[in-house]
């Protein structure tokens, strides 16, 4: 069942066209990210489906109810905005019951629910919590008391505009991770926007990539990151190697290209789209999906030599710089598995075998 | 190097203290003075005193007229500031969150009155209320004053407006608040500085105005910087000195109880 459906969604700001038709189902429960540069739509997307901004055409669809013409406070929506936006003159304990209030919540029931969702949070073993004002806590504090806020009421959606955006990296990830153990718990749907695509990658059930107002690719992590189906999404969403070129043979099911500096690549089969000879192709290849061999070691047939051009010691990873005999630039992602390099001492100016298994070339929509 | 331009390290201090002593003396000496001719026993305006008594404060309260005129102004400011904050808090509200063609324009308007000689402003609205036929009254002081403070409120509240992040109001309506409610209870207190500032400022102003009131004022009530200027005319003796202390002291004891009730140093932004 979809809790929250758009339907061809249309919003223009004066000539910007912020969402272009848009159509979304979230599932009941699901966790759905947007994400995509700035300027994509995704925040006025979030905030059309909160009611803050009014759609020039579609339909919004809240737990099967058409949202049109229901303001806001009337939406049981939450809420976590990218600065929290807590009331700075209100306490924790009256930030948090200020939802309740507004549903003429009993005293004694609000003061039993702060502190549930206090613990909820991991913000009840703090002597005082409750009478501290937002200025007197610190960032990580703020989030959770501005989740906790919008949690209280127990909406049935929560949506999360980049909301981890303001904290340090050590305390992002945890954050992250916190906040999908609750969501689990409490089973929400949830709808956040977010311009990193770790942070997609790491909390989502289902990744919409956004670009210029339309929603370029949906899907789990795993087909958005392996299947990509145009340029952007495989540059928006990790790294990748690029190659463009012209189908010049077949032979047994399977094709050779030729890329516009000349380097052949091998396609097998199974692929994404029926090919002929004089096809003009656009590939994609992960950097980590490229292993490098001494020069003269072959592994496979059509190993492209290159040589080495910049290497980045990440201690888990090393990124190598590489450029083919053809001109191409090669980028390889190489897990440092054993001390040292898994080929041997490696040098800038080496010359290196690379292969990769045709399987893994994805091939691109036109932009 | 030149000897001639040798300064001691002592010199700009020096100067600048100089000068900050100069100004809070030129601030303050008229209130001094005021203050000790209002106790003198001479029988005119006269510095410095010869000698001290209390008779002219006592006199004050039986000189006919300026008890009245005293309670007339204290309510007519009173009023004043409050239709000049309901007015113009909505004023700001409209120039701030609204986008509507000429804002610009009318922001400069509702500033017209700081602008304008007051003098002009209290002509023009004796000719409109004569035109239509209404008499000077309470009623006509009320609109002259309520139309010279809004500009105070106007300005104060709109810069707190400014200032408010509108994602909080945005925060309140997804938790359930209807306009009003966030009205009530995230703008209203969260724009509280200016209100205060702005109505401060109202309440002077409307407090010691005296041109817009010699337009205005009917002939039975008269407010009291009027009072006190009448009474100049005719006689110069210190009771109007003790007019004048009796305001400082009520204007002193009116910043007291607002720091006191709501924090009037956070308003002011000190």
């Amino acid at each position: 069942m979809a809790d929250v459906h758009l339907s061809h969604v249309t919003k223009r700001f004066g000539k910007v066209l912020a969402m272009d038709q848009i159509s979304l189902e979230v599932q009941s429960g699901e966790v759905v990210a947007l994400l995509g540069p700035s300027g994509c739509g995704k925040t006025t997307t979030m905030r059309t489906i909160a009611g803050l901004e009014t759609p020039n055409a579609g339909d919004i669809y809240i737990a099967q109810q058409d949202m049109q013409g229901i303001p806001s406070h009337k939406r049981a929506v939450g809420m976590v905005f990218q600065d929290y936006a807590l009331f700075p003159h209100l306490s924790v304990q009256e930030n948090i019951a200020f939802g309740l209030k507004m549903r003429k919540v009993s005293r004694t029931m609000v003061h039993s629910k702060v502190r549930d969702v206090l613990k909820l949070v991991h913000l009840a073993d703090l002597p005082g919590i409750e009478q501290r004002y937002p200025h007197q806590l610190s960032g990580g504090q703020r989030q959770r008391v501005a989740l906790a806020r919008s949690l209280v009421t127990e909406p049935k959606v929560l949506l999360l505009d980049e909301p981890f955006g303001a904290l340090d990296k050590k305390l992002r990830e945890s954050m992250q991770v916190e906040v999908r153990l609750l969501q689990q718990q409490l089973g929400i749907t949830t709808i956040f926007v977010t311009h990193d695509q770790e942070e997609a990658l790491t909390l989502a059930d289902r990744i919409a990539v956004m670009r210029d107002g339309r929603i370029e690719q949906i899907g789990t992590p795993n087909q958005v990151y392996e299947s990509p189906r145009s340029r952007f999404v495989a540059d928006f969403i990790g790294v990748s190697n690029f190659f463009s070129g012209k189908v010049e043979a077949e032979h047994e099911g399977g094709f050779m290209l030729r890329t516009t500096r000349g380097m052949p690549i091998w396609l097998k089969p199974p692929l994404r789209q029926q090919l002929s000879v004089g096809d003009t192709l656009h590939l994609a290849l992960r950097p980590e999906k490229v292993t490098m061999v001494p020069f003269g070691d072959t592994l496979m047939p059509y190993t492209q030599s290159a040589t080495i051009k910049h290497i980045v010691y990440l201690g888990t990873v090393t990124h190598y710089y590489t450029r083919t005999v053809h001109g191409e630039e090669i980028m390889i992602y190489a897990q440092n598995q054993d001390m040292g390099h898994d080929c041997g001492p490696v040098a800038v100016g080496d010359i290196m075998s690379l292969c990769w298994k045709p399987e893994n070339l994805l091939i691109l929509e036109a932009d | 190097m030149r000897r001639g331009l040798r300064i001691a390290p002592w010199a700009p201090w020096g100067l600048l203290y100089g000068f900050c002593g100069l100004m809070l003396f030129f601030l303050a000496a008229p209130i001094v003075i005021i203050l000790l001719v209002s106790f003198s026993d001479a029988e005119f305006v006269y510095f410095p005193p010869p000698g001290f008594t209390l008779r002219w404060y006592a006199h004050l309260v039986r000189m006919e007229g300026f008890v009245p005129s005293f309670l007339l102004s204290l309510r007519l400011a009173l009023l004043v500031s409050g239709l000049a904050l309901m007015l113009g808090t909505a004023a700001s509200l409209a120039l701030v969150r609204s986008t509507f063609p000429g804002r610009q324009w009318l922001n400069t308007f509702f500033m017209s009155p700081l602008i304008f000689p007051p003098i002009i402003t209290g002509i023009a609205l004796l000719q409109f209320f004569s035109t239509l036929g209404i008499r000077a009254t309470f009623f006509t002081l009320m609109v002259g004053h309520t139309l010279i403070t809004i500009p105070y409120v106007v300005r104060n509240v709109t810069a707190s407006l400014q200032g408010l992040r509108s994602n909080v109001e945005e925060a309140a309506r997804l938790l359930g608040a209807n306009p009003w409610q966030t009205f009530w209870y995230i703008t209203l207190p969260l724009i509280k500085p200016g209100l205060l500032a702005g109505g401060i400022f109202a309440f002077i102003t409307s407090f010691d105005n005296y041109t817009i009131s010699m337009w205005l004022k009917s002939a039975e009530e008269t407010p009291l910087p009027l009072r006190i200027f009448f009474y100049i005319e005719r006689i110069m003796d210190p009771s109007v000195a003790a007019v004048s202390g009796a305001m400082i002291v009520f204007s002193i004891v009116l910043v007291i109880v607002t720091e006191k009730a709501m924090g009037l140093s956070r308003a002011m932004n000190v």
